[in-house]
């Protein structure tokens, strides 16, 4: 006879997280290893650093979640990490080449055209490299709201930032990236 | 309770200052950015076929020299937290003591109350020192890191192995 496996509400997968079941962490990652990837892809750009990345944020949760206290959504928690786990990254990458974090944007934004792992059109390349021109707090909440379709109530949650501000943000980086679109 | 019928027949709800001036403008923005674009937009980014169901997460007690003799890529392994992984944190925190309580050079004996891992984070950031604790595994032996814990006075292996673990941010350090 087939068992029906049915999902646990995300109280139970942390209470088993907590408790260091492995068939919970593998659960975790099924669920959230997908909206993750792109929400890291987006700030990093390169299939390569989005994978490496990744998997520093589910070691990070594995390792942590002792510590997460539940008084935010268990994804949240994740997006936290991914988008801290994705700076970080890119600040030591950045440290590395001995440039700038907007100079190493603008070069992986650049190479995207020959990136395998890229297929967008001319226009989605010319988005990307709007975006790039962007400071990275616009950045970030542009590819969340257009991207990935974050709610301004999470997306709060995730930043740490008032709604009001966040609205505020999208709404400027949209007629930014309108101009540099119209420019080029 | 006084009500009249006007009253009645308008909704009590409240609406934030130029509500609606606001909300035509950042319409207007949309249906610019839309028209700039041709219309909703992808990233045009892709993955390696089938890369979501053929990627496997187990947790496994491995350690970092192992998945470093391995060299696999494909099937990635979450190590858990491993006694060397342990070392690289308390060399790490062992070598910024050293440098700190050098540089200061005051007569106050560096405890573990005072003692910030943000200000270790930086003082690595800082200085640039780009080990990762894998590269530090692989750098120093364990013979090396009991060596050094060994000769450092200050240090007490049981209280700093005890403040590791209590600390949020150990992790951060063990994996950076």
């Amino acid at each position: 006879m087939d068992v029906i496996k049915v999902p646990i509400s995300e109280q139970e997968l942390v209470r088993k997280l907590k408790s260091g079941d492995s068939e919970a962490f593998t659960q975790l990652t099924k669920s959230y290893q997908e909206r993750l990837y792109w929400h890291i892809r987006n700030l990093v750009k390169n299939h390569e650093d989005a994978d490496d990345v990744l998997q520093n944020v589910f070691i990070k949760v594995f390792r942590n979640i002792s510590n997460f206290n539940e008084e935010s959504k268990l994804f949240t928690w994740l997006y936290r990490i991914a988008s801290n786990e994705s700076y970080t990254f890119l600040t030591k990458r950045a440290k590395q080449q001995n440039i700038s974090s907007e100079e190493l944007q603008r070069h992986i934004v650049d190479n995207l055209e020959s990136d395998v792992y890229f297929e967008g059109t001319d226009i989605q390349l010319k988005l990307q490299q709007a975006i790039t021109s962007l400071p990275p707090k616009q950045q970030q909440v542009f590819q969340m709201k257009y991207f990935e379709d974050i709610t301004y109530d999470a997306m709060s949650e995730i930043l740490g930032t008032s709604v009001g501000a966040l609205k505020s943000s999208y709404h400027i980086a949209v007629k930014k990236i309108t101009t540099h679109l119209k420019a080029y | 309770m006084n009500t009249n019928e006007s009253d009645i027949n308008k909704p009590k709800f409240q609406l934030p200052d130029n509500y609606f001036e606001q909300f035509g403008e950042e319409l207007q923005a949309q249906i610019a950015l839309e028209k700039a674009l041709g219309g909703k937009v992808s990233t045009g980014f892709s993955t390696p076929e089938a890369y979501f169901e053929n990627r496997t997460w187990q947790v496994t007690p491995i350690s970092n020299a192992e998945v470093q003799e391995t060299g696999e890529k494909s099937s990635k392994v979450v190590s858990m937290f491993t006694r060397k992984t342990l070392w690289s944190g308390l060399s790490i925190a062992a070598i910024a003591i050293i440098v700190i309580s050098v540089l200061n050079l005051t007569t106050d004996p560096t405890s573990f109350d005072t003692l910030d891992l943000a200000d270790i984070e930086n003082y690595m950031v800082n200085e640039n020192l780009a080990f990762t604790t894998d590269e530090l595994a692989v750098l120093l032996s364990e013979d090396a890191i009991n060596t050094l814990t060994e000769n450092t006075a200050i240090l007490d292996d049981e209280q700093l192995i005890e403040y590791l673990e209590e600390s949020t941010d150990m992790y951060q350090i063990s994996i950076e």
